[in-house]
């Protein structure tokens, strides 16, 4: 789901479509699986390609080194992974994933529905 | 009041670096008053949590060299003119990031400890969409996956140019100068019309947007009178706040290529081959020649090949080649447009690199399973991906800063360039990792210092290394077009021909549009009067 915020608009469709043609994305992504296809996916997809994937397969079985398929992480732990890095990974700011998406997201990686 | 992580005490000295027209008093003043200005939420202070996240995790030197004292994020330019108020009351500088992920180049960090940064990353209006007129107007905080996902939302036939890594702001890329893959690859080329936000809150649109009800801003690149958007790219003159870039329409044809060479000095063939073609458009894209390691990098890392120290032997590297399947050289290029007129073309780019003994040639379908293909693939038809930073698992903790200097396009430029940076490289314990891309009538050379980050010793030696470079280079008379935060002074004094005429002239208009000094201080080498 994408909820529009501040676009000054009544659209609820979540494409941004203003009434005079012009376009407008200023979304607030409020779904965990948005905001892993938005900012995890390219890195830790399953895999060749993914560079966070390739990574994780050096230390752990392929079955496990696609974000979705851990069974092993606490969120908490993913929530530290984001605020401060990891090997290769830079962190990312509250303007890019603010505390409540921050907990969507950990709670789309660590539960079972995906 | 709300009591804040990283609000310093008044009445000691600070723990952390702040700008130097500020006392700790004075500080917390200024937070205060930023806070009431854009919300509580989007002023950062807190130096042990969400502060640290604007540190350059890729630089040679310490965080702290990098660290600022505190960070705004506005979300429109109602918001930055407030913030720009505040900071001249107490002249703050703010060092201005879009999507903060020019890394390599520094990420999100400022150019000096304690200054404040402005992140743009939260203005993410695609402002319009053109498909009958090919172009987009976008913000700061629009990465290309973002401005790539609307367009496939809506079935649109318009491609974007994305730089490698996909993650990077449509608009920052554009204003530090950067290249994509596609026949629109040089990006500051393709832009139409700017909206900057000045430091006394002006704001401007340039170009043809300066005309009240203009319907041709994203149109007509120069207006009437000065064309000025050149002066607001890796500059510190102005907060660009909204771009036109052009976008380019889906061909009826798409027909990408490999070609790889088995020999380092191929490089002095493929580039005299490659520079005529790629000037008179037969090869109409960012015609890019990759180096083994960089090529390999999707598929291996290096202690697969070699757990030594030191740069990687050639019998490890031919092994690794041979593994592959790839060369000491990679060419990749494609061909656009209807059939006959890639039929055709093919012909002449077949016959051309036929010529150097050992090529072999790839198409679609030939490495299926060749991550390194498949990513050529996308960035050379717009679609953003990340699978290039597999660079950085090359080394155990990989980080890297990159040495991007330009040379004319000729053979004996390329393999001089190319043995300057390996040879220095390789001095100083490193892989040459390398590509080669001509733009239109220059070759760009873009190296990647690859270095463990968390290896003092590396991080030491890759500085070292990066400073030699600069000197090496300017010695030759070849310019980078682009640097680290750390080396922003050094390559501007390599541009210094009449007595560094052109930095005055840029410090001159510096002091004209910024004469308090908030705006990035230091950019390219561009420091207000006061700090001169």
């Amino acid at each position: 789901m994408l909820l529009l915020a501040g676009c000054g608009n009544d659209d609820t469709t979540g494409t941004g479509e203003q009434a005079d043609g012009h376009a407008d994305t200023q979304v607030t992504y409020l779904d965990g699986k948005a905001l892993f296809e938005l900012y995890c996916i390219a890195c830790h997809g399953a895999g060749p390609g993914h560079p966070g994937t390739m990574r994780l397969e050096e230390r752990m079985s392929a079955d496990q080194a696609p974000l979705l398929d851990r069974d092993n992480l606490p969120p908490d732990y993913v929530k530290l992974v984001v605020r401060e890095g990891f090997k290769l990974m830079p962190p990312f700011r509250p303007s890019e994933i603010d505390d409540a998406q921050l907990d969507l997201l950990t709670d789309y990686i660590t539960g079972d529905n995906h | 009041m709300a009591v804040h992580p990283g609000i310093v005490a008044a009445d000691q000295a600070p723990e952390k670096p702040l700008p130097e027209s500020l006392t700790p008093a004075e500080f917390n003043r200024a937070v205060a008053e930023l806070r009431r200005a854009i919300g509580d939420e989007w002023v950062f202070t807190d130096d042990e949590g969400d502060l640290r996240t604007y540190r350059d995790v890729y630089s040679t030197l310490p965080d702290e060299a990098n660290m600022p004292s505190a960070a705004v994020a506005p979300r429109s330019v109602e918001e930055i003119q407030a913030i720009l108020k505040i900071a001249r009351s107490y002249q703050i500088p703010l060092w201005t990031v879009s999507t903060g992920k020019n890394y390599a180049y520094g990420g999100p960090a400022p150019r000096k400890p304690g200054f404040f940064v402005l992140d743009l990353n939260r203005m993410k209006r695609i402002i319009e969409v053109n498909e009958e007129h090919g172009y987009a107007v976008v913000e700061p905080g629009v990465s290309y996956f973002e401005l790539y996902n609307y367009l496939q939302r809506r079935g649109s036939k318009l491609w974007i140019d994305p730089a490698a890594p996909g993650w990077g702001s449509v608009l920052g890329n554009l204003l530090e100068h950067g290249a994509g893959y596609t026949p629109y690859g040089d990006h500051l080329l393709m832009n139409c019309g700017m909206q900057v936000v000045l430091a006394d809150g002006t704001v401007v649109e340039t170009g043809m947007g300066a005309l009240s009800g203009s319907a041709t801003s994203s149109l007509y690149k120069y207006g009437c009178g000065p064309w000025v958007e050149g002066m607001f790219t890796q500059s510190n003159f102005g907060i660009v706040t909204k771009v036109g870039i052009w976008l380019m329409p889906e061909p009826p044809g798409y027909r990408p290529y490999l070609v790889t060479f088995p020999r380092e000095e191929d490089l002095y063939q493929i580039t005299e081959i490659v520079g005529p073609l790629r000037l008179n458009m037969l090869i109409p894209n960012a015609a890019t020649t990759v180096g083994l390691i960089w090529e390999a990098a999707p598929n291996a890392t290096r202690k697969q090949y070699y757990r030594g120290k030191g740069p990687m032997p050639m019998r490890h590297r031919r092994k690794m080649a041979q593994d592959l399947d790839i060369g000491m050289w990679n060419f990749y290029g494609a061909l656009y447009g209807p059939e006959p007129i890639m039929d055709n073309n093919w012909k002449v780019l077949e016959e051309a690199f036929r010529s150097i003994p050992g090529a072999k040639f790839f198409f679609e379908g030939d490495r299926p399973n060749d991550p390194a293909w498949r990513y050529r693939v996308k960035l050379m038809k717009g679609v953003p991906n990340m699978t290039e930073f597999s660079l950085m698992n090359w080394v155990g903790s990989g980080a890297h800063i990159d040495f991007s200097p330009r040379s004319p396009v000729t053979g004996e430029d390329s393999m001089k360039q190319f043995t300057l940076i390996r040879d220095r490289a390789n001095e100083y314990g490193f892989d040459y990792i390398g590509e080669f891309l001509v733009g239109w009538r220059e070759l760009l050379n873009i190296f990647q210092l690859i270095f463990d980050r968390l290896d003092e010793d590396e991080r030491r030696r890759a500085h070292e290394c990066f400073g030699h470079l600069v000197n090496d280079f300017a010695e030759q008379g070849y310019g980078e077009y682009r640097t680290h935060l750390n080396f922003m002074d050094e390559i501007a004094g390599t541009y210094n021909w009449n007595d560094g005429a052109l930095w005055k002239l840029h410090h001159r208009l510096k002091q004209a549009l910024d004469p308090v000094g908030i705006l990035s201080p230091g950019k390219s080498g561009i420091w207000p009067a006061s700090k001169s």
